[in-house]
């Protein structure tokens, strides 16, 4: 009984980082990320891309550390083990692009289509793209969109992905108020399904965190209540 | 004198480092071959139709666009192999080499080489640019992310289409040189096209085009790698990709000669 309640903690367990560390005196970091739990990060100083994202999105190579995702170690000098442990994460940070050769539709059903699965995903794909009001320029190529579409596509891309783990860096970047409760209410769903989420603390997205993080160089990571993490500037005293 | 030994050692040292910076890269480019390899078995069947929709675009963009350029340049290449070597060979008596001539100079060498120079200024660079501009752009993060080696879906597919494309481009040019060549002095200058046909009809063999065909694929290969190598390293700074290709470019046609003399050597001498 105890043996399967163990296995079953494990299965839940989305995101493992242990001793994460992006370089020599930053923050080292250990954070267990379960189903359905969202944790927000706040970096001190604010960096334009955090580093612990693009890892936890194994887009960076940490310094030192671990780091598992749906209990599957993430093997960062063997690039083909990192592509399925990718496809279960939704990114979007604030570089990210959507594919300039491609129109809309074709980026949102690229990976679909690329793995077999596009007669299955095209209808739940252009549903989430209505939703998020994408539907008239679905035929339009990324750069003749307003970059609050292109960031808004990006959103839709990575949650049709059906991920299980959600990384947001810079979530409300170019997005107006309307879309950012949009796709709030989109995470809060997604929530509800087990999905796992890390982000960059950044209201209104904040709201849907169940504890913060802050990330102080050369110190372990300290939690901070959701509404600290909210309310105080970057260095401020931790709370929680 | 201690300057001097000073002087000696900076230099030597930095030619050192060069060397072994440029010694990493091509080694780099041996494991981007690998790379290309083991995708190619590993990711085979994935992407069937995007894969096969972007090297038919590849192929229509180096092989049948490239095609009125090319026959302009070999045309004017054949006519003046043509116009040189009669004047010159019948001179001294030695009409009948003319068609060796031809299959030397255009088949053998001139062909291939040419192809692959209009091949780099052309695809190449569009190659190196592209992908460079890929890569600064965050699009090829952006497909990894889901789940997709960028490798297997945009480089692979360009380089296939780029060595397939060079093999047709070198036929191409061997045809357009030689017969085209001969059609036009013959129509300028009265050189009569029977003979000249006659004697390049005779003096080819399979060999020599089997060997040009070997080529081409090489070229095409050596191309497709160095500019998809240069385009992925640009990194994430749009200034970086400028530099990148025209690196690339020198290089190629550095790989090519050497690729040239060497299948030459291997196989005639």
């Amino acid at each position: 009984m105890d043996r399967n309640h163990s296995d079953r903690n494990h299965l839940d367990r989305i995101l493992v980082c242990s001793g994460l560390c992006m370089a020599q005196g930053d923050t080292r970091l250990d954070l267990e990320l379960a189903a359905g739990e969202f944790v927000a990060l706040r970096e001190v100083p604010d960096r334009h891309e955090s580093d612990v994202l693009l890892a936890a999105a194994t887009l960076r190579r940490p310094a030192t550390g671990r780091l598992a995702i749906c209990g599957q170690a993430a093997e960062f000098h063997r690039h083909h083990q990192l592509l399925p442990l990718r496809s279960r994460i939704g990114y979007v940070g604030p570089s990210s692009a959507l594919v300039s050769d491609l129109s809309l539709r074709d980026n949102l059903l690229l990976g679909h289509r690329y793995f077999g699965r596009e007669e299955e995903a095209t209808a739940r794909v252009l549903d989430l793209a209505r939703t998020m009001r994408l539907g008239p320029l679905l035929d339009v190529k990324p750069a003749l969109l307003p970059f609050e579409c292109q960031r808004v596509a990006i959103f839709v891309r990575e949650l049709a992905k059906e991920p299980r783990l959600i990384i947001l860096d810079q979530p409300c970047l170019g997005l107006s108020e309307q879309a950012s409760r949009l796709i709030c209410r989109l995470l809060a769903e997604e929530k509800a399904r087990g999905v796992a989420c890390l982000l960059r603390a950044e209201a209104p997205f904040l709201s849907l965190a169940d504890r913060v993080l802050l990330l102080e160089a050369g110190q372990p990571a300290r939690e901070l209540s959701v509404e600290a993490g909210g309310r105080a500037p970057a260095g401020a005293s931790a709370s929680g | 004198m201690e300057r001097v030994g000073r002087l000696a050692a900076d230099l030597t040292g930095a030619l050192g480092r060069r060397f072994l910076a440029r010694l990493g890269e091509s080694l780099d480019q041996v494991a981007l071959l690998w790379r290309v390899i083991v995708t190619l078995v590993r990711a085979r069947g994935r992407g069937r139709q995007i894969i096969r929709t972007t090297t038919i675009e590849q192929i229509y963009f180096t092989g049948i666009q490239a095609l009125p350029v090319l026959g302009a340049v070999a045309l004017l290449l054949g006519v003046l192999v043509i116009v040189e070597s009669t004047e010159r060979l019948s001179a001294v008596g030695l009409e009948e080499a003319l068609g060796r001539v031809m299959v030397v100079m255009i088949i053998r060498e001139l062909g291939p080489v040419m192809t692959a120079l209009l091949v780099i200024l052309r695809s190449g660079v569009a190659i190196g640019i592209k992908l460079g501009y890929m890569t600064a752009l965050r699009e090829m993060e952006s497909i990894e992310m889901q789940g997709v080696d960028p490798l297997h879906l945009v480089a692979i597919p360009r380089i296939i289409g780029l060595m397939t494309a060079i093999v047709c481009l070198f036929i191409y040019f061997d045809v357009v040189a030689v017969f085209g060549g001969a059609a036009f002095a013959w129509a300028v200058w009265g050189i009569p096209l029977g003979r000249l046909s006659w004697v390049v009809s005779r003096a080819i063999s399979f060999p020599d085009v089997a060997i040009g065909l070997v080529k081409a694929i090489f070229f095409g290969g050596v191309i497709g790698i160095i500019f998809v190598y240069r385009g992925m390293s640009a990194g994430r700074k749009l200034t970086a990709v400028a530099p990148q290709v025209s690196r690339a470019a020198v290089e190629c046609l550095l790989w090519c000669l050497v690729l040239d003399v060497t299948i030459s050597a291997f196989f005639y001498l």
